[in-house]
């Protein structure tokens, strides 16, 4: 879900590394709002996004394309704050999670070439000290 | 049992203990309303929804208990909306219940449909749509779980109509809802927290509402105490440590004294409990405290980080965290630091002009004071009026003060006022008030006078927006645009066409007298006192500003620079000397 309103502001210097969260949520029609919901209202940026329910179908699996800034932290801090959030860990295959999507919408493979991925991350709240120190890491995720 | 949906939400409601609830029935609540017809709670007929959600926060915040209050659909919802969003920014628990249209007819545009699930996720802690009765078994309880467990917050619960009809066969009972246990902290943590405690030179304390919350004000007394370390509060922290406590150093921020700011810009460590360093706090964030080390206490996790970077975060209910501190730290005596904030704060003292006088904003706010003793709870709408309060009244205990601090919503205070009566009858509750903010929830005056509760509103009437006001004469050149009224209504008259007893001090030979009278009765009263335009809140922190910048009220800026954005505190722009 990029942020078009901020496409102005990104240019190659802000490309970071991508990272795939994987989410264990409930699984009910209400759940993608809060998740989508969150990283509009945080200005944290979301690349790429696929959700399919697990074989517990009262459980879906999401994957978050995201990328690797010192915001991360914040972004899981956020979401492990969500009720319908059970689970969060990041995907150990990284961002080729998202190739067989890629392929099938037609768009440019996270990290190829072509990819060019959306918006700024701390830019916008470069007055705000501290947003993702490294210092506050809360561990690996 | 046999029941239905809503003969369901009302047992278990019941059996959470909920006695009191606040609402205006509708359409889509109307089943709702009928079971509550059979049951012994009592149901406060608000006259707008944004009051029945404020006068349900007055009851949560007077007690800490969390309150339940009624919408109906469409426009029932949408007006509670303000009222569950300022508990989301103050952390308050609070479940709101609306109706909604049958599901067969939800997504046709029905009457009065509207999206409440979809409206209520960024203001929530969490939200419901509830698709059959049986589901409530689960919901209900387990909204005021969420609603109060860790950092408290507002639950809504969307129930459309059919499934407050439909009949459920009830076996079993679900367990009421009750906060998850507390959230310890781990040894290393303490042993971190206490190596930077010992090792401070020139701590402080800086308390907010998460220290109110986990019930942690006695552990903050005593372990200032111990280690001889003033103690600072943000607007929602204040009542946790009594005003008259040599340590207690008053509201930091905006509208602190300048000793307060002062003092902690010079502070090694600063022990954040229960605060997320909002921009009112801190001021300028990145130059807030900034010879300090930080130990951040919080049970949020995510509050770790989000604006101050600190030495330790730690996440924990703060009274845990204190109780395990308190284990292991020695009484320090820091003679030193003790000197140099005496001396800070003989110098820096918060100038009180017209402190004598009761038509005057200090002097009214310290002869209420006065007049009401310590027993009472005082409610604030938002603007001069609720600052001069903060600054000026002595708090003794923590939930004797209660304020929209995140939000900051005009319309807070007589609905708010009215809650926290209903919830402690035996207390007198006083309201201040600004002529602004009352005109946005007045008809809650109709709702104090049929249930005769005891709330003294005190309104400081300055014809303006003063707060608004303020801030065009000292950030945009003092062009005032749209910060007066023009149109005065007489609110004693309005008050008294409400059945409401009224004064106006205007023309009162005796003010002190009124004032001590309208303290007194026993049913809902109101005040009216003149406070002149010009009368301002100083000292001032510029909206984006290092708190160490203060405006003072006798040394006048220029008047020429407006600041760019003087809600968001993003701004660099700076007042020319
Ligand atoms: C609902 C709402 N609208 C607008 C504001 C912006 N605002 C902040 S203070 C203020 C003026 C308040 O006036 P009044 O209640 O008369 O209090 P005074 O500042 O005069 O004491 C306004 C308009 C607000 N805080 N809340």
């Amino acid at each position: 879900m990029p942020d078009q309103r901020r496409d102005d502001r990104c240019s190659a210097e802000t490309r970071h590394p991508s990272v795939v969260l994987r989410l264990v949520v409930r699984n009910h029609p209400g759940v993608m709002s809060h998740v989508c919901g969150l990283f509009h209202r945080r200005l944290f940026n979301v690349d790429g996004i696929a959700c399919l329910p697990t074989a517990d179908a009262s459980r879906s699996a999401v994957l978050l394309l995201v990328r690797e800034d010192a915001r991360l932290e914040q972004v899981v801090r956020q979401l492990a704050k969500l009720v319908d959030v059970l689970e969060i860990r990041r995907e150990a295959a990284g961002d080729d999670a998202f190739g067989v999507v890629a392929v099938a919408l037609g768009c440019p493979a996270p990290g190829s070439a072509q990819w060019v991925s959306f918006g700024v991350t701390g830019e916008a709240r470069h007055q705000v000290e501290g947003y993702g120190d490294p210092k506050n890491r809360l561990g690996t995720i | 049992m046999q029941t239905n949906g809503a003969g369901l939400i009302v047992r278990l409601l019941e059996r959470q203990g909920i006695t009191t609830i606040p609402g205006i029935p509708g359409g889509a609540s109307l089943p709702l309303y009928d079971a509550l017809h059979g049951s012994a709670i009592r149901h406060v007929l608000a006259r707008h929804e944004q009051g029945a959600g404020f006068i349900a926060q007055g009851m949560a915040r007077a007690t800490g208990v969390p309150a339940v209050c009624l919408g109906t659909s469409g426009p029932g919802a949408t007006n509670l909306l303000t009222a569950i969003a300022d508990a989301k920014l103050d952390s308050i628990p609070l479940v709101a219940i609306t109706g909604q249209v049958p599901r067969a007819m939800m997504g046709t545009d029905a009457f009065q449909e509207i999206d409440t699930y979809g409206l209520t996720i960024p203001i929530t802690k969490h939200n419901y749509l509830v698709s059959s009765a049986r589901e409530l078994l689960h919901v209900i309880p387990e909204a005021f779980r969420i609603a109060t467990s860790d950092r408290p917050g507002p639950v809504v619960i969307d129930v459309p109509k059919d499934v407050q009809l439909e009949a459920i066969t009830v076996d079993a009972w679900p367990e009421p809802g009750r906060a998850d246990p507390a959230t310890d902290c781990t040894s290393a943590d303490v042993l971190g927290a206490v190596a930077l405690l010992e090792d401070a030179r020139r701590p402080v304390l800086l308390i907010g509402a998460g220290v109110i919350a986990a019930g942690a004000s006695d552990l903050v007394r005593r372990l200032a105490e111990r280690g001889s370390i003033p103690v600072a509060a943000t607007l929602l922290g204040l009542g946790a440590m009594p005003a008259h406590h040599p340590l207690f150093l008053g509201m930091v921020g905006m509208h602190a004294a300048r000793a307060t700011n002062l003092i902690l810009e010079e502070c090694d460590l600063l022990v954040g409990l229960g605060i997320r360093f909002d921009d009112r706090a801190t001021g300028k964030a990145a130059e807030f405290c900034p010879h300090a080390r930080i130990l951040h206490v919080d049970v949020d996790a995510s509050e770790l980080g989000k604006i101050k970077t600190p030495t330790l975060g730690i996440q924990a209910d703060v009274g845990a965290a204190l109780r395990a501190f308190m284990a292991q730290i020695n009484p320090r005596p820091r003679p030193a630091w003790s000197a140099r904030v005496a001396e800070l704060r003989a110098a820096h003292r918060l100038a009180m002009p017209g402190a004598d006088d009761t038509c005057r904003p200090y002097g009214l706010v310290r002869a209420v004071a006065a007049l009401a003793g310590d027993d009472v709870i005082v409610t604030s709408d938002v603007g001069q009026h609720q600052m001069w309060v903060a600054q000026a009244f002595p708090f003794t205990r923590p939930r004797q003060w209660l304020t929209s601090g995140g939000l900051g919503t005009m319309g807070f205070g007589l609905p708010a006022a009215i809650g926290a009566a209903l919830a402690c009858p035996d207390r007198r509750v006083v309201c201040f008030t600004g002529d602004g903010s009352l005109l946005m929830n007045i008809q809650e005056l109709a709702t104090a006078a049929e249930e005769k509760v005891r709330v003294t509103v005190i309104l400081l009437d300055n014809a303006h927006l003063g707060l608004v006001r303020q801030q065009q004469e000292l950030f945009y050149g003092g062009r005032f645009h749209a910060s007066r009224f023009v149109a005065a209504p007489d609110f004693a008259a309005i008050a008294r066409g409400f059945g409401v007893e009224a004064y106006d001090l205007a023309t009162a030979s005796r003010p002190a007298a009124v004032l001590a009278h309208a303290l007194e009765t026993p049913g809902p009263c109101l005040v009216r006192v003149p406070i002149a335009a010009e009368a301002n809140v100083y000292p001032m922190v510029r909206p984006g500003g290092p708190n160490r910048e203060m405006i003072d009220r006798d040394a006048p800026v220029s008047r020429a620079t407006a600041s760019d954005d003087t809600e968001n505190g993003g701004d660099d722009a700076r007042p020319t000397p």
